[in-house]
């Protein structure tokens, strides 16, 4: 039944190998997107530098308590500050904010050190400017971190009054200890490891589209068969179905397992070296193995069925293709889910590349164990198997009605 | 060695094959001849079990085909009218594939590539990729490629379309020395008259899916002889000269050649002459021997009714 397995497999290898489209779809095409999209999205992605808009601070004192109200300020990560209270050159807050192109800006007026301690609103020494057309989630933010930064103040100088024997760091101490929470993070992981960076998202997301792309090869070498004779020839040497199609699967896997190792290489060294972040994978290897084995099992199946049912490589390479740009469009592939509606969200699921671009983000940002990756992966193989029954079925009746 | 009993094929409301039955002996060459769509290659696929029949029974080897289907076509070899191979690869890489598919490997491959390559005389072109070969010599790889394995039947559909006159005379060549050393029984559609004669021991005339003649060659072609006379481009609409002679009997016109079957040489041969000479046409040549395919029906089908009266 299985016989010229071996020849076979090598046969496809030789003419992908001579197949430059082929390659080009295989091999550069996830590459250039890898490298483009991860230097692009990088500070989309980068947490760090996505919220960090411009800020500026002026200051009509130097006192102690104004320093401290500043430094407070400046160490919210979520902004890129500029001024001081140090600086001799006196500005008003609008001017600085148009001239540093600033979205927030922050005063700490004459006398702002003697009203700490009072809690009368009238008498507050900050003024706070906003540029209009600043994102108000980030106002909120901002406002946020000047009150906080405002009250760390104001306590500390109350514990001052209270207690004036207290050294600053017990007065710092006692403030941390007002904290009311503990933080954590889901899945075991760290901070900041919760959305991808720009490479960890690229890479798993066009490796999958580029091997669901293996469909241009199958489908051209399957059309090609069909239309010279050569599936008759291979049925009246009794090549069975069956061997055909497996024939077909072994050596596209093999293919997508190199698309894999390339490209996993491509984000770890050769990013960085274009200036974006080196992918980091946090997840085991067996892990990453099994979630590329069952997306290779599920592209080629696809790619098996459509070939079998079209007829001339001009449909393959449309309705192939088309359908893989709608796959990644709904799939988080050209677009990330996190930054799609809940509605899209959701409806993202119906993407067989999601599911896969789910599981090597799960590895990647989760250290997931081969547990978690199982509904994904078991998604993954149901597609690929009845798929590939479709179209062992439709080879089938081909064959006996006549090829 | 093949036999074929009240065979009948119909896609859709399409008759291809009706009732048709015939044998061909062990060790001969046997042509299988009709016009474009006459039947022939649904034919060819039926001995292949590419295609299931509705109705009659097909025994190869003393096998019956439907019940041994792996059987008999390891007994086969077949030669497609396309060039059925990949062209990106090399003639040595296609017969290599094939020949594993076949089963072969090891030495045996070696030794079936060597055979097929000697037989079609391909050594010269064995490692260029098959997409550089010219029509003849893909036909020829296509050829190799169903001698693989040195089949004892070899079904041969229309192996010479398209093709050069040198790789035809090889193709023939090739099919003659089979017959000659190994009594390869070889099944061979065409459908020009004097590559059957030239090869073949037995015609089969094939016409709207039945056989309207099943004789030796020289049986059949010495009822079919007919006079050739071929001239060069005409100077003027070819219709103003084919109009007259359209009518007569035994006449059949076809660009830049007239064919008078032999019965009707007495009569019409003047005329002909007479109506080319008028219009200044130029003869090149005046051929007697084997009719045209479509004087060769005829005579059949006219043959077949006198019988059935």
């Amino acid at each position: 039944m299985f016989r010229g397995i071996g020849a076979s497999i090598k046969k496809e290898f030789l003419l992908v190998s001579r197949d430059v489209h082929a390659l080009l779809v295989l091999f550069v095409m996830p590459l250039i997107f890898i490298l483009i999209m991860s230097l692009a999205m990088r500070d989309a992605f980068a947490e760090k530098t996505q919220i960090r808009l411009k800020a500026v601070v002026t200051c009509e004192e130097s006192t102690p308590g104004a320093v401290d109200f500043v430094k407070k300020l400046q160490r919210e990560d979520g902004f890129e500050w500029s001024g001081s209270c140090m600086s001799d050159k006196q500005v008003s807050l609008a001017a600085l904010m148009k001239q540093e192109k600033a979205m927030f800006g922050v005063s700490v007026q004459k006398g702002f050190e003697q009203t700490l301690a009072k809690s009368d609103p009238e008498s507050t020494k900050i003024g706070v400017l906003i540029n209009p057309e600043a994102n108000p989630y980030m106002k909120t933010l901002f406002e946020g971190n000047v009150q906080r930064a405002a009250m760390e103040i104001s306590m500390v100088e109350r514990m001052s009054a209270l207690n004036p024997w207290m050294s600053l760091q017990e007065k710092e101490t006692a403030l941390e200890s007002t904290k009311m929470y503990h933080a954590g993070y889901l899945s075991g992981g760290a901070a900041n490891k919760e959305r991808p960076t720009s490479v960890q998202q690229s890479v798993p997301a066009w490796l999958i589209f580029s091997m669901f792309f293996i469909i241009i090869p199958i489908s051209n070498t399957f059309v090609n068969e069909r239309r010279l004779g050569t599936l008759s020839r291979l049925a009246t040497m009794n090549m069975s179905v069956y061997a055909l199609v497996l024939s077909k699967i072994a050596p596209y896997f093999m293919i997508n397992q190199i698309q894999f190792v390339l490209m996993l290489l491509v984000g770890v060294y050769l990013v960085p070296v274009f200036g974006g972040d080196a992918l980091v994978i946090h997840g085991g290897v067996l892990e990453l193995l099994a979630v590329s084995s069952v997306v290779s099992f599920a592209s080629i199946s696809y790619a098996i069925t459509l070939a079998s049912w079209v007829r001339t490589t001009e449909q393959a390479v449309t309705i192939g293709g088309v359908l893989n740009i709608i796959f990644a469009a709904i799939g988080g592939i050209m677009v990330p889910t996190f930054v799609m509606p809940e509605m899209m969200q959701h409806f993202s699921v119906i993407s067989p590349m999601s599911w896969g671009l789910e599981s090597f983000l799960d590895i990647f940002l989760h250290q997931a164990p081969f547990v978690e990756l199982i509904p994904n992966m078991v998604a993954l193989a149901l597609f690929g198997l009845i798929l590939l029954g479709v179209a062992v079925f439709r080879l089938n009746k081909e064959m006996k009605e006549g090829l | 060695m093949i036999v074929l009993d009240s065979v009948c094929k119909r896609y859709g409301e399409r008759l291809a094959v009706d009732e048709v039955s015939f044998s061909v002996p062990k060790g001969s060459i046997c042509g299988l001849i009709g016009h474009n769509g006459a039947g022939k290659t649904t034919l060819m696929k039926i001995l292949s079990a590419l295609v299931k029949p509705d109705s009659g029974s097909v025994t190869i080897g003393g096998m019956e085909l439907s019940e041994n289907i792996a059987n008999v076509r390891a007994l086969i070899g077949y030669v497609p009218q396309k060039t059925s191979l990949y062209p990106e690869m090399t003639g040595y890489e296609n017969l290599s594939f094939f020949g594993a598919i076949r089963g072969l490997s090891g030495k045996a491959l070696q030794e079936s590539i060597d055979f097929s390559v000697r037989v079609t005389r391909l050594e010269e072109y064995l490692h260029s990729p098959a997409s550089t070969y010219s029509g003849g010599l893909a036909k020829r790889l296509n050829l190799a490629i169903g001698l693989l394995g040195n089949p004892a039947i070899l079904y041969l559909d229309e192996p010479t379309v398209g093709v050069d006159p040198h790789s035809r005379e090889m193709i023939l060549n090739a099919l003659s020395s089979l017959r000659h050393e190994y009594a390869t029984t070889i099944l061979y559609t065409s459908h020009y008259l004097e590559e059957v004669e030239k090869i073949c021991d037995r015609i089969i005339v094939v016409d709207h899916g039945k056989v309207v003649g099943d004789d030796t060659t020289a049986n059949l072609l010495k009822e079919c002889k007919a006079m050739e006379v071929i001239f060069g481009l005409l100077p003027f609409d070819a219709e103003e000269l084919y109009a007259p002679l359209l009518g007569l009997e035994g006449v059949t016109v076809a660009p830049m050649k007239i064919s008078i079957s032999e019965d009707a040489i007495y009569s019409a041969l003047p005329l002909v002459l007479n109506e080319l000479s008028k219009r200044h046409v130029r003869i090149e040549r005046i051929r007697y021997g084997s009719g045209s395919l479509e004087q060769f029906i005829e005579k059949m089908k006219t043959q077949g009714q006198d019988t059935d009266v």
